[in-house]
């Protein structure tokens, strides 16, 4: 589904961020990339999305080679993937139905079809009542959901979540991930989710990838992880 | 696919009401000048034209070149003349009974009419110039061809007059390319600034995989929508106040020689090219600015 193939990443103006990167993620896995600040999270999910091209390496999403992509491919291939941030990124003029049905306008679907399914993905997050609130109006954790229920409406074999409980609260946080697990589960979607929530990683067990400094330090197929210098 | 841009057209100016209604006023201030400019121009160019065309010239024949073929090369060399736009001959009959018609009694028309074959009049040719300005030298050149007796054609104060006009349509010229600009400015920064605040819209968009066509759309039925309504009062205050003035002068200014251009079908014109401009200013500006947004880096 996902890989990575010594993958380097240079900025132009200098500074290294990700140096040899080998990550191979099979289908219906659900991984954790973790790390602290800088160490290059951010540079794997703007890789992983098209938005920066790698400066030598392959990356391979559901067996496109993204960093080849023309500019106008993009957003075609984002078609294939789901993508979940921090801050939501929902549109502030849009009702919660309009967010999700947007992304499946966006690929020319029935009109009908557009309406079953915005529904079917309201439930499946848990917020078939509030179609015609407004993201302002809801709480981060169900914006959060619609932000999600956004991600998965076209049903994409992958999905990136960067961050996703980053500005939730801990019960929230396990809301949001137990959601995540049922889309994993149920669906056989596959997961990478970035996150420097180590409760979380400790918590919901899965395979772990360590980043820091742009270096792979583990990947830990038993998941978990303990900080040893703190 | 039509269906859903105008729709989002529609949330989309309706949703963002308060950029909408700034950049639709930016627009109505923008046709109220050019409204201004629309009609004063024209009736600058009416009157100009009732008083260019009005100014002839006149040119007596000397008694001795009455004859019609001396008449004809009379009339060849002032067609030769540059700037010459029409000649019209009238004989020396006509020129007495034009001249006896502008006595409104009978009785004195009586007295004036000569009784026998004898006939004071000259036979003369009426000239018109092409332009105003070229009343001067054509008069000069037709005073110098054998056989003209008199030139006359209203001397000093009709040539200012015609400069005079000139220099009122230039200086309207002027006054309004500068404002225009003004305008144009004021909409380039409205609009920049409303797509500024979307920007982020705009980059979601992109993240769904929303193709540019398919984001580009709807805010291009935005910019049209915000120029309709933007053209709205400038109309209505076109049509009124235009309607007003001519009503209130009766169609007439200063003299019977400044007649304003009839309301009616005029201000429909004027309406239909505000509401032209209108549309294309907004489809334009947001044209520009979305497409700014839309290019991605990469």
């Amino acid at each position: 589904m996902i890989e990575c193939t010594h993958v380097y990443k240079r900025y132009k103006k200098g500074t290294n961020a990700l140096y040899d990167i080998n990550i191979r993620v099979e289908q219906g896995e659900f991984v954790y990339i973790i790390g602290p600040t800088g160490s290059g999270k951010s540079t794997l999910i703007k890789l992983l999305d098209g938005e920066e091209v790698p400066t030598t390496g392959t990356i391979k999403v559901v067996g496109i080679d993204v960093g080849k992509l023309k500019r106008r491919q993009i957003p075609i291939y984002r078609r294939n993937i789901g993508v979940v941030f921090q801050d939501y990124r929902l549109l502030p003029t849009k009702t919660v139905f309009e967010n999700i049905s947007y992304a499946l306008e966006v690929i020319n679907m029935r009109k009908s079809q557009v309406v079953k399914r915005t529904e079917e993905v309201m439930e499946v997050v848990g917020l078939k009542e509030k179609g015609n609130a407004f993201p302002h109006e809801l709480s981060g954790g169900q914006q959060q959901r619609v932000a999600i229920a956004r991600a998965i409406a076209n049903r994409p074999k992958v999905l990136i979540a960067d961050e996703p409980t980053g500005n939730l609260d801990p019960a929230k946080s396990d809301d949001i991930m137990y959601l995540l697990e049922k889309i994993n589960r149920e669906y056989g979607t596959t997961i990478l989710m970035v996150t420097h929530d180590l409760t979380l990683v400790n918590k919901h067990r899965k395979r772990t990838v360590l980043l820091d400094h742009g270096h792979i330090n583990a990947d830990l197929a038993e998941g978990g992880y303990v900080q040893h210098d703190q | 696919m039509i269906s859903r841009i105008i729709k989002e057209g529609f949330r989309g100016v309706g949703r963002h009401w308060a950029m909408s209604l700034y950049s639709a006023i930016a627009v109505t201030i923008t046709l109220l000048i050019i409204s201004l400019f629309l009609m004063f121009s024209a009736n600058v160019r009416r009157f100009t034209q009732n008083v260019e065309q009005s100014v002839q010239i006149y040119a007596g024949i000397d008694y001795d070149y009455e004859t019609p073929e001396k008449m004809a090369q009379i009339k060849q060399s002032i067609l030769k003349i540059d700037g010459v736009r029409q000649v019209t001959y009238y004989s020396k009959e006509e020129e007495l009974e034009y001249w006896l018609d502008s006595f409104d009694d009978e009785a004195i028309k009586e007295i004036y009419a000569p009784d026998d074959e004898y006939n004071p009049m000259h036979a003369a040719f009426y000239i018109e110039t092409e332009e105003g300005t070229r009343i001067q030298p054509v008069a000069e050149a037709v005073g110098k061809i054998e056989g003209v007796d008199k030139v006359n054609y209203g001397g000093e104060s009709t040539l200012s007059l015609v400069h005079a006009m000139g220099s009122v349509r230039r200086g309207g010229l002027i006054i309004v390319a500068a404002l225009s600009l003004l305008a144009i400015f004021l909409i380039q920064n409205t609009i920049q600034l409303t797509i500024m605040a979307r920007e982020d819209e705009i980059k979601i968009m992109q993240y769904v995989g929303a193709n540019n066509r398919f984001i580009r759309m709807p805010f291009l039925m935005e910019g049209i929508l915000i120029g309709i309504m933007g053209s709205v009062i400038p109309i209505i205050v076109t049509i009124w106040s235009y309607h007003y003035l001519y009503k209130l002068t009766g169609g007439i200014m200063l003299s019977s020689m400044f007649r304003m251009v009839q309301p009616m079908p005029f201000v429909l014109y004027v309406s239909g090219i505000l509401l032209l401009i209108g549309i294309l200013v907004g489809l334009v500006g947001s044209f520009l600015s979305v497409t700014k947004r839309l290019r991605t880096r990469r």
